[in-house]
């Protein structure tokens, strides 16, 4: 407020001529140069300079929005309107299936009350605002159980919204998942995502950037999630350096990724601690628009041209990585940080739970790779290890169309695998999936495994391919492909 | 824009903080998060092993959240795993007249929830001391009014009694929240809450 006033001093940003990485041009190119009108952009900026930056979205969903719109009722008032309502998008994501695994106890405490609560005053505010809502599917009749949701908040951004060059803040930490393609997404807290219904900018001081260089061939059974379980073991990001840095990942190896792969680098730039994930855009980010969103490709070539860092930008840190050293892994319980090669952890450790799904591991891609794993078991005619219950959750209704479509949801039934609709579910706790217990074992595809995470439980992080072959071994294994490597590594994505 | 707000009062923050209160060091030792809890004080010092990691999803776990209000103020740390124990209960940090919270590395880190600073603000913390802060955690600590710092020293200051120049806290953060706060010169002191106490600040 006290910046639509006037009264707040923003020192003006000269920085003179330098070379800048990718994520710097795009938060100069988005620089707010007049707070209280509409100029935008400036040539340069580089880390520590400090102001705010327009954003081409804002996004929140059910945990967050309630409060927010509280605030713009108590500081703004009810009967006013939000800027520019058609970038802001609300979602109904993680809490969807939350009747379903609360317990007893927590239901008669009332806070399964409280929780649908702040689904209905999401959508109000939404209502009055004109604000689109990915909401939940209708339910078949009054009374009738629970359907899904229409996708989580991060995997609708990258599938339908976020652009090359864009600036996206998120209600979420998650938020830099869409740095698949090149934007700079971030997460922000309730606070942020209120000012920006007021302002549609957001308050940042630029960050230091950091580089990360995959090189070398990754083996088959390797993924962009173990990539990152050996990113945040490296002692760099372990003791927090990294914190609310720009990570930018590159490399051949990184190169060699599909977009769906890329974003789960993206995404987990949030365990990382780091402000944002970016991958530079090129060919293979253009073919992603053109095929998954119908783009024309003069219009994207257009849209990244120059969209990618200096060669002599600086960076604070390069940690380099090489993919074909690189094997399996799981994080153990407690952080993501506690990641090994399967090879290392001496004892077999068998599972009770198997949960596929999240916005990490949710995507298009990852159903590809619980396929390739479970038609080599189906065609075996070999089903989820005994004991075992496996969970596989879509992150949105067009990620569960595309494996319906490629015959995947034939393959998960004949092996035994649970299909959910899509939702944050087990991975908020909230959801089929979770643990109940403090001696239920779980191998999961989701991006953290904080205490409690979801459920008491003892949660081990793992790649797609990992997940899906220990459920069917029923223990913590890496897949290792029957078939020929050809017919085994997933449709480029 | 919104042509009412362009003339409402704006406050202005003080130019020093006093902090009184307790501190409440959370510690990786279940049984020293306890006795603090019961009302000892601990003499901390570095050889005493604070939790790192501490996740927003062990300050505030997600059932938590379902609240969006001042009953937040009961909830902070219900999920801190200390060893194999959760040490902290309901109400427990509110009773205990803390204004002061001191953890290792990677403070905050998880979850963008707000909710977490706002629980532990309505118990009465307004001073987060740790190795490290994550990035959301400490923006959604100062756009709510906890001040947030990795320079343990300051505890001692605080201890002494001395109050605390915002620009401490305020260093490094450019010129935006230091613009904004330049009135007057003035101090305000912040209190945790106090045993028994039945408000809700
Ligand atoms: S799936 Fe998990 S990590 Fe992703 S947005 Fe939902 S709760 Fe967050």
């Amino acid at each position: 407020m006290a910046r639509l006033q006037g009264k707040v001093q923003v020192p003006a940003v000269t920085t003179a001529r330098r070379p800048m990485t990718l994520a710097e041009k795009v938060i100069a190119r988005r620089w707010v140069t007049d707070l209280s009108g509409d100029r935008v952009g400036v040539p340069y900026v580089q880390p520590g300079d400090e102001g705010f930056v327009r954003t081409d979205i804002r996004f929140s969903h059910e945990y967050v929005t309630p409060m927010a719109a509280i605030f713009w009722r108590d500081m703004v008032g009810a009967g006013e309107k939000v800027v520019d309502p058609g970038s802001i998008f609300f979602f109904r994501d993680h809490l969807t299936f939350l009747e379903l695994a609360m317990t007893d106890a927590r239901k008669a405490e009332g806070l399964l009350d409280v929780a649908l609560e702040l689904k209905r005053k999401q959508e109000e505010f939404a209502a009055e605002q004109g604000i689109t809502l990915y909401g939940e599917l209708p339910r078949t009749a009054r009374n009738s159980i629970v359907q899904g949701s229409e996708a989580i908040c991060h995997s609708k951004m990258l599938e339908r919204h976020a652009l090359p060059g864009q600036v996206i803040i998120g209600s979420d930490s998650h938020t830099p998942h869409s740095g698949a393609v090149g934007c700079v997404a971030f997460g922000v807290g309730t606070t942020a995502i209120f000012n920006s219904w007021l302002t549609k900018d957001v308050r940042l001081k630029v960050p230091p950037s950091v580089l990360v260089r995959v090189r070398g061939r990754k083996p088959a059974n390797v993924t962009a999630k173990d990539f990152m379980l050996q990113i945040l073991r490296h002692p760099y990001v372990k003791n927090g350096h990294a914190i609310g840095k720009i990570v930018e990942y590159a490399g051949p190896a990184v190169e060699a990724l599909s977009i769906d792969e890329r974003a789960t680098m993206t995404n987990m730039a949030a365990e990382v601690g780091a402000f944002t994930g970016i991958v530079a855009p090129d060919a293979v980010t253009v073919d992603y628009l053109v095929r998954e969103r119908g783009m024309a490709r003069p219009e994207v070539e257009r849209m990244t041209a120059g969209l990618r860092s200096d060669p002599d930008a600086e960076y604070e840190e390069v940690i380099d990585i090489d993919a074909a050293t690189l094997e399996p892994m799981v994080a153990l319980p407690g952080d993501p940080g506690n990641g090994q090669f399967i090879r290392e952890l001496g004892e077999r450790v068998a599972v009770d739970i198997a949960y596929a799904g999240s916005c990490t591991a949710g995507k298009k891609e990852d159903m590809d790779m619980y396929a390739a794993v479970l038609r080599e078991a189906a065609e075996a005619g070999e089903r989820v290890a005994p004991g075992v219950r496996f969970y596989i959750q879509f992150g949105s209704q067009d990620v569960k169309r595309y494996a319906e479509a490629r015959g995947y949801l034939d393959v998960f039934r004949a092996v035994g695998a649970e299909i959910i609709e899509p939702s944050c579910g087990a991975c908020i706790n909230a959801g089929p999936g979770v643990s109940y217990d403090r001696k239920t074992v779980t191998v999961s595809a989701i991006n953290r495994n904080f205490p409690g995470r979801s459920g008491p439980g003892q949660l081990y992080l793992a790649s797609p391919y990992t997940t899906a072959a220990s459920a069917l071994a029923g223990y913590i294994t890496g897949w290792e492909p029957r078939a020929s490597l050809a017919g085994a590594s997933p449709a480029s994505r | 824009m919104l042509e009412s707000l362009k003339t409402r009062p704006i406050a202005t923050l003080p130019d020093a903080i006093r902090f009184e209160g307790r501190f409440l060091y959370l510690t990786a030792d279940a049984a020293l998060v306890r006795s603090q809890l019961a009302g000892e004080d601990l003499a901390w010092t570095p050889a005493i092993r604070l939790r790192d990691d501490i996740s927003t999803d062990e300050i505030t776990p997600a059932y938590i959240c379902y609240y969006y209000d001042q009953t937040l103020g009961d909830f902070p740390y219900l999920g801190l795993k200390c060893g194999e124990e959760f040490p902290i209960t309901r109400g427990a940090v509110r009773q205990g007249g803390f204004v002061a919270s001191v953890s290792g590395k990677r403070r905050g880190k998880g979850s963008s929830r707000e909710q977490s600073p706002y629980a532990e603000q309505m118990a009465g913390i307004r001073l987060v001391v740790a190795e490290n802060i994550e990035r959301i955690y400490r923006e959604n600590c100062q756009n709510l009014g906890i001040f947030t710092t990795t320079d343990f020293s300051i505890l001692d200051r605080v201890r002494r009694g001395e109050a605390i120049p915002l620009a401490v806290f305020t260093a490094g953060e450019g010129g935006i929240r230091a613009s904004s706060s330049t009135a007057g010169s003035s101090s305000t002191t912040w209190r945790g809450c106090r045993a028994r106490c039945r408000c809700r600040p």
